[in-house]
């Protein structure tokens, strides 16, 4: 029984317009107020129970699904967010759960433990209490957090530490790493920050400055990780409507993760498997991948290896093959990384 | 004796072909495609029902279906992919 091949099973599921990854925002609920957070509201105004979550699971099984995150909001926030997160596993799928940790108490940490998460991934703000709390504009967050992480790492969880880079916390990087690396954590930085998910664009205003991710670039690019995209003629720009199906905390349905300007439907008016293949606007999502991997091609350079998400852009300019000062600003300093590292 | 996936697991089938996810060992594995028809069969079939339609779709005899479905047995109980039930 070999190992399995990642990549061929990828192109696989592109053929198959099988959503492999799934992302379910279980709540809109939060107990924090993160500056720049994507998400419109911190309530929910008719949520899915843990019943119709059930049901959504057991379609996402039914079109191949094989890994769910699991985020909102705070999905811990749900009350029924443990009986959720174990009808992923009844159902032999794979799961990680974003959370902020604050919720995690020593019962939910050895749930946890048993219900074997891929990976618990907890967001780390700032080195300090004083950098991370005025992110999240949430007074004690930081320890709340850091609370969390011990009960996970105590119970012998999976943990991922990570951090959106902006403007409140890139000075503060190498202090983040090295808190990081002193307890032996894998750990992500992303210099992404979306519009809200109804197209809000105010969190765009925390975004890293240039310098900012610079400095993240040329700390990760030893390591192998600076941004790229692997394109090829004919190809795709990435799995947005074949491999990516996202359901928001109200049941609408999504082509992917950040593509939210129109639902392919709602799981309380249709199920998801009934949904997702003939959906016309899942079809259209999946035309732009194709032509954003023709268009970053095209303009050739440093843009032609460089990731570009539609959705982003869509929500951004209103164009999905838009590509913005801030996306050509970011491939410019990758290739100058890679150049002169 | 009939087979039940070990409890650790996760899987699915990518366009036909098997991908076994052990959360215990955090592995990930191929299958190849007669190895993926009897592990999706495997819940709801015992080892005769599944030697015969892994026959019937591979059109091979009866016979070699039979000690092809066994061998995967016992390498599914050597890597505790699998417990009798």
């Amino acid at each position: 029984m070999p190992e399995r091949d990642s990549g061929r099973l990828n192109r696989r599921a592109l053929k198959a317009a099988q959503p492999l990854a799934a992302l379910v925002e279980l709540t809109y609920r939060c107990n924090w107020r993160c500056v720049f957070c994507y998400n419109p509201r911190h309530h929910d105004r008719h949520g899915l129970d843990a019943r119709e979550w059930s049901e959504v699971i057991a379609d996402l099984r039914e079109l191949g699904t094989l890994n769910i995150t699991v985020t909102g909001g705070e999905p811990l926030a749900h009350p029924e967010a443990l009986e959720i997160l174990a009808a992923i596993r009844e159902r032999a799928l794979t799961f990680r759960l974003f959370t902020n940790g604050a919720l995690v108490t020593e019962a939910v940490a050895k749930r946890l433990f048993t219900l074997k998460p891929v990976a618990v991934e907890l967001s780390l703000h700032g080195s300090t209490a004083a950098i991370h709390d005025a992110a999240t504009a949430t007074p004690g967050s930081f320890d709340a957090m850091m609370r969390g992480l011990d009960r996970l790492l105590e119970n012998g969880v999976p943990v991922l530490l990570k951090t959106p880079l902006t403007r409140l916390n890139e000075q503060d990087l190498d202090a983040m790493i090295g808190l990081v690396e002193s307890r032996g954590l894998p750990y992500t930085v992303d210099p992404t920050i979306t519009p809200r998910d109804d197209g809000d664009l105010s969190p765009l205003a925390f975004r890293a400055s240039p310098e900012g991710i610079e400095r993240l670039y040329r700390r990760v690019a030893p390591l192998g990780k600076l941004p790229i995209a692997r394109r090829e003629a004919g190809g795709v720009n990435c799995g947005l409507g074949r491999t990516t199906v996202a359901v928001d905390p109200e049941g609408n349905v999504y082509p992917c993760p950040q593509w939210r300007k129109t639902a392919l439907g709602n799981v309380r008016a249709t199920r998801l498997r009934d949904l997702w293949h003939p959906s016309p606007e899942r079809q259209r999502a999946a035309a732009v991948a194709i032509a954003a991997n023709d268009r970053m091609l095209s303009e050739g350079g440093a843009l032609a290896d460089f990731p570009f998400c539609p959705a982003v852009a869509l929500e951004r300019s209103g164009d999905p093959l838009h590509i913005d000062d801030l996306t050509r600003t970011q491939a410019d300093i990758a290739e100058r990384v890679r150049s002169t590292p | 004796m009939p087979l039940r996936m070990a409890k650790d697991l996760a899987w699915q089938l990518v366009d036909g072909e098997g991908v076994i996810v052990d959360l215990e060992r955090r592995l990930v594995i191929g299958l190849n495609p007669t190895a993926s028809l009897i592990w999706s069969l495997l819940k709801d079939h015992d080892e005769a029902a599944i030697a015969a339609k892994v026959a019937a779709r591979f059109d091979v005899a009866p016979e070699a279906a039979q000690t092809d479905v066994r061998e995967f047995f016992e390498a599914l109980k050597a890597r505790g992919l699998a417990v009798e039930s």
